[in-house]
């Protein structure tokens, strides 16, 4: 869907928000979801489709009924759906329209499918999900309304230099500041945050550290070091953001955290769907230079 | 986001000509949320920091934890001024699936692991039972493969977030935070007792032996984390806690209260 979005007033004229970008980068933000989406369906749903979705063991569309009260605005398509084939039809859907996506066939429409399987799923059994999905849910929801269609798709690799709007950019970029300060805050009210044991007592966690074994041949000094740099790396992120060097550091810690974590912490699909936003800033046009 | 192209002159795709064509209603609403979704993204972070009186069940089992209850004032305009702000910003959360409110790891792990495991006790005074699904060989703990069980896990882990800061020692330090466990349990009732059901018919399969047990129940187990300065073992000390009691003949539900160390049937005082 490109659509340049229109401003009111001041802001229409407010460079940072309309500064067109090249179309590689949301090209690559839709390949980025929508493998991401493909892993998760294939890799950490369907092992455990029948256990976790049937209504005789661990699912089933009451399983949170009271979600869905009255007051409340959750909604999931599963809650209208026969448990018997509910579940396999919306997998089937979702997994289709993240192939749409991955394609660049039809973005707006499959986007929507997409992150409307993934809000149902997220809505109807909250106990399977994480704080990734969540990220999941929002990348979703931008990818589908933004150009990310204009080159790197079915039609072919587009034409060379194609500019956008870059607005689901600065989306994503506030989206992740938030994520990353908001969690630093509530880290820095911890005093093992404060003084780096967190991640000792992390990584020796019989039940979130993958392998507790392993762990506990890294130095103490080397735990709480990481943990540190942690800390100040998600309270500084909204700063370095600020300008491209300081982007470019802020981004660089974030996949080497994000890929740490998937390694070592039971996190999930946190860090994919967190490494699929980050697909947006990387300067994919150049690869296109140098080719 | 700037990005200097190589080519000749760079153009956007669809732009407009010169001339500022009047805005199609396609471009008036992507603008309008990418204009909300940049005030809306920190301000449904903001609002947890404002006491809200929220009605509804407390604990709320789902939702952002991250949420201050409570009254910030005594201005009652001001106040409920907050509080529309709240539901708005909520509305939105929950209609996009966009809930905010993070935390990742903090306040960080207790020097402890929580686990679940499921007792079945039977008429003839015996019980037997199963541990949780990831809890290690203490020993020696593997390498578990990230991704594979993340789903799973997550399910059964949903049973120790309230409890996992409320070990056994502590109880008569904060007697008022362990009187809110049997709440939790009994808010968490459908989920876990599908779960106690999906223990039982795969224990019931590899023990055919054993009959109907009367009672199962949901425990918690925390195993003892060494300490940085002592050698690496695990569980030197494992204490257990009961959470909740399902009576399968009955279908009856009990939430354990760990201040009166006893089963507490629902809207028992």
């Amino acid at each position: 869907m490109n659509v340049h979005p229109w401003f009111p007033g001041a802001l229409g004229r407010w460079k940072w928000l309309n500064e067109p970008i090249p179309a590689e980068r949301l090209a690559a933000l839709r390949v980025a979801t929508a493998l991401a989406v493909l892993v998760d369906i294939c890799f950490s749903y369907l092992p455990h489709f029948t256990v976790l979705f049937s209504a005789d063991e661990l699912g089933g569309r009451d399983l949170c009924a009271d979600r869905f009260r009255d007051g409340r605005f959750y909604w999931s398509v599963l809650r209208v759906l026969p448990d018997s084939w509910g579940p396999a039809a919306l997998f089937g859907t979702w997994a289709a329209s993240a192939v749409g996506l991955l394609f660049g066939w039809r973005t707006l429409l499959c986007g929507l499918v997409c992150w409307a399987c993934a809000v149902s799923l997220w809505n109807q059994n909250p106990l399977l999900h994480n704080g990734g999905d969540r990220v999941r849910n929002s990348l979703l929801l931008f990818v589908s309304l933004s150009a990310c269609a204009e080159v790197w798709s079915y039609r072919g690799r587009g034409a060379r230099g194609v500019l956008v709007p870059g607005w689901v950019v600065k989306v994503l970029l506030v989206q992740l500041a938030c994520i990353y300060f908001f969690s630093g805050w509530a880290k820095l009210q911890s005093p093992i945050w404060r003084n780096g044991f967190v991640m000792y007592w992390v990584a020796h966690d019989l039940a979130w550290s993958q392998w507790p074994w392993g762990a506990a041949q890294v130095p103490v000094w080397a735990l709480r070091l990481s943990a540190l740099v942690t800390l100040l790396w998600e309270l500084l992120f909204p700063v370095l953001v600020l300008w491209p060097r300081g982007r470019a550091v802020a981004l660089a810690l974030g996949a080497a955290f994000h890929l740490a974590t998937f390694f070592t912490l039971e996190v999930g699909m946190f860090a994919f769907y967190s490494l699929a936003c980050y697909a947006a800033f990387v300067p994919w046009e150049r690869l296109r230079r140098a080719g | 986001m700037s990005a200097t192209l190589p080519e000749a002159e760079p153009r956007a795709a669809g732009a407009p000509g010169t001339a500022a064509p009047r805005p199609t209603l396609a471009a008036v609403c992507v603008g309008l949320f990418a204009l909300w979704q940049l005030a809306y993204l920190p301000l449904a972070n903001l609002i947890d920091f404002v006491p809200r009186r929220i009605p509804g069940p407390h604990p709320e089992v789902f939702g952002d934890p991250a949420q201050q209850r409570g009254a910030f004032t005594t201005l009652e305009p001001l106040q409920r001024a907050a509080e529309r702000a709240g539901d708005a910003l909520d509305f939105w959360s929950e209609v996009s699936g966009q809930e905010q409110g993070w935390g990742m790891f903090a306040p960080g792990p207790p020097p402890y692991s929580c686990f679940v495991a499921v007792e079945f006790r039977f008429a003839d005074g015996t019980a037997d039972t199963v541990l949780s699904l990831y809890e290690p060989d203490h020993a020696r703990p593997g390498f578990r493969t990230p991704l594979l069980h993340n789903r799973a896990f997550n399910h059964e882990m949903s049973f120790t977030f309230e409890p996992w800061y409320l070990p056994n020692d502590k109880i008569t330090e904060r007697p008022d935070l362990y009187a809110r466990l049997p709440a939790g349990a009994r808010a968490f009732r459908v989920p876990i007792v599908s779960y106690l059901k999906w223990r039982l018919a795969a224990y019931r399969e590899q023990h055919p032996e054993r009959g109907a047990p009367t009672e199962v129940i949901l425990k918690h187990r925390f195993v003892r984390t060494p300490h940085p300065a002592e050698p690496t073992v695990w569980g030197t000390t494992v204490d257990e806690r009961p959470y909740a009691k399902w009576t399968p003949a009955t279908g009856t539900y009990d939430a354990y209260d760990p201040v009166r160390g006893a089963f507490v049937a629902e809207g028992a005082k």
